[in-house]
């Protein structure tokens, strides 16, 4: 489903953000990215929804080669991936439903097609009672979880999350954990970036570490211990 | 089909927050627009006005051959006048006897005819008048006519000089006009860019979203162009205005004192220059609203 090969990235600047690596993700697998800052594990995850392109090697996203897209083809791409920031990306302008209604709006869904999903989805992240609710009225975790019900709303086949979080206390992150599990459960293959040590470690899910641009470990129920099982 | 009219209405509703939101800038750049196109709706007519005198003086150029006293009238009428008439740049040729040249003055001025009744004798010569097809071969002419027709001729006159020199002014004017004007609309398109620029940047968290959620750039961009061609419809339509105005009041006006003004007071169709106003303002914030998202999505992929 997706699949890096021989894949390295250099910026204009010179700056090596990957170097080399190669992996594949299988359909509806569930996969963190850890790692510390600047390993390049952004990078990567922009490979994957197209943000970014390789300066060597190939990214292929559900058997597209993503070098080889054309400019107007990427959109397309894009509706197929769901991403999720630790900064959240919220329209302030706009209450809870119509952030999350935004990507069926962009696609040219009918208006009660757009309802009935946002609200579906709202559901599943437990906000359906604060869709009228405007971004600065939620907690960090309400934001992240609207964030996430954006990223799900057209049913993407791939979710990925960058440090989703990132800002958040403890018992929040393990529900923001546990939505996207659920998500998983469903069929999405979800490429999880963190720093958050205990979700890893409670998880024992699939672990890929980057360092300086490296894939320096792939672990199929792996942990947080990224600097001692160097490759 | 019906994502389509989904799609539309998205753009237009966002057309319209985005025009409501930045009204102060949209404010100036109508006014920047307008008085860019108002100058190209007084070129357009003060060009009007150039070519109607041009189409005039045209109309009006003759060479008039001047006769000496006792030319052979016999030849004239049956070999010269045919001769001339025969040049592929000649309209039309006329004798002005001197009876006809003496009533032709007292018509043109009529405070003439107590002099004339004053003196005995006719002191007009008789003149060969002949018109030619374009004003730019006068001069061939009257060489061709000196050289071939041994004509006892006093002297040949025609209005080129006058015509020449104002022609040359019209190209001087028309080229300067023409030069302020482009600077104009290229500063117009400029502050287009820059107002839909400042928009886009203002709502660059949302395009960012837009990108990353599958928008395609043409529907990213398509607000945007929208609200290039309404400050281009708004400034040409508020300089349709401006210009009728100027040409009614203005040049009516003017026309008092200057006749041939009359005419272009009065035969430019203003529909004529309203749709041409309209066209280049509507083209300027095209193109400026492309300059600007083009600038900024190209930043990203």
């Amino acid at each position: 489903m997706i699949e890096f090969s021989d894949v390295s990235k250099i910026y204009s600047n010179g700056v090596v953000a990957i170097s080399d690596v190669s992996l594949r993700i299988e359909k509806g697998e569930f996969v963190f990215l850890i790692g510390p800052s600047g390993a390049g594990k952004t990078t990567l995850l922009k490979m994957v929804f197209c943000d970014e392109t390789p300066t060597t090697g190939n990214v292929f996203v559900d058997g597209r080669n993503i070098s080889k897209l054309r400019r107007s083809e990427i959109p397309y791409l894009r509706r197929n991936v769901g991403v999720v920031f630790q900064d959240f990306k919220l329209l302030d302008d706009r209450d809870i439903f119509e952030n999350v209604g935004f990507a069926l709006k962009v696609m040219g869904f009918a208006p009660q097609l757009i309802a009935n999903q946002v609200n579906h989805v709202l559901e599943q992240v437990g906000l359906s009672t604060k869709k009228r609710m405007f971004p600065s009225q939620l907690s960090g975790g309400e934001k992240q979880r609207v964030c996430i019900a954006r990223a799900i709303v057209n049913n993407p086949a791939i979710l990925v999350t960058d440090e989703p979080t990132g800002n958040l206390d403890p018992y929040i992150s393990w529900e923001i954990m546990k939505t996207i599990i659920d998500i998983n459960n469903k069929g999405t293959t979800v490429i999880f970036a963190t720093h958050n040590k205990d979700l890893v470690d409670r998880m024992r899910k699939r672990v890929l570490v980057l360092r300086d641009g490296r894939l320096t470990k792939d672990e199929p129920r792996g942990t947080f211990d990224f600097e001692e099982n160097v490759l | 089909m019906r994502k389509m009219y989904y799609s539309l209405k998205y753009i237009f509703n966002e057309t319209f927050i985005s025009l409501r939101k930045s009204g102060m800038l949209i404010l100036c750049a109508i006014i920047i627009i307008t008085t860019a196109l108002i100058s190209l709706g007084l070129f357009i007519l003060a060009d009007r006005a150039a070519s109607a005198v041009i189409s005039g003086f045209e109309n009006n150029l003759e060479i008039v051959a001047f006769l000496e006293d006792g030319f052979n009238a016999s030849t004239l009428k049956n070999v010269i006048i045919p001769n001339i008439s025969n040049y592929p740049e000649v309209a039309s040729v006329r004798l002005v006897t001197k009876e006809d040249a003496r009533e032709e003055l007292k018509k043109e001025v009529p405070e003439l005819r107590d002099v004339f009744s004053i003196i005995e004798e006719n002191p007009l010569p008789s003149s060969l008048r002949i018109k030619v097809k374009t004003p730019d071969t006068l001069a061939a002419v009257t060489d061709r006519m000196k050289k071939e027709n041994g004509l006892a001729i006093e002297e040949i006159t025609y209005g080129g000089e006058n015509a020449n020199s104002f022609l040359k002014a019209s190209q001087k004017f028309r080229e300067s006009s023409l030069f302020v004007l482009i600077i104009f609309i290229i500063a117009s398109v400029v502050v287009i860019a820059a107002t839909i620029r400042l928009t886009v940047y203002s709502r660059f968290n949302e395009i960012e979203i837009m990108r990353l959620v599958g928008a395609t750039d043409w529907y990213i961009k398509w607000p945007y162009i929208l609200e290039g061609i309404f400050l281009g419809v708004v400034s040409g339509a508020l300089a349709t205005l401006a210009v009728l105005f100027i040409k009614n009041g203005v040049f009516l006006e003017l026309s008092k004192s200057f006749i041939f003004l009359k005419n272009i007071a009065e035969g430019v169709n203003i529909f004529d220059i309203c749709w041409k106003l309209i066209l280049v303002g509507i083209l300027q914030g095209i193109i400026g609203a492309m300059f600007s998202t083009a600038s900024v999505l190209s930043e990203k992929k």
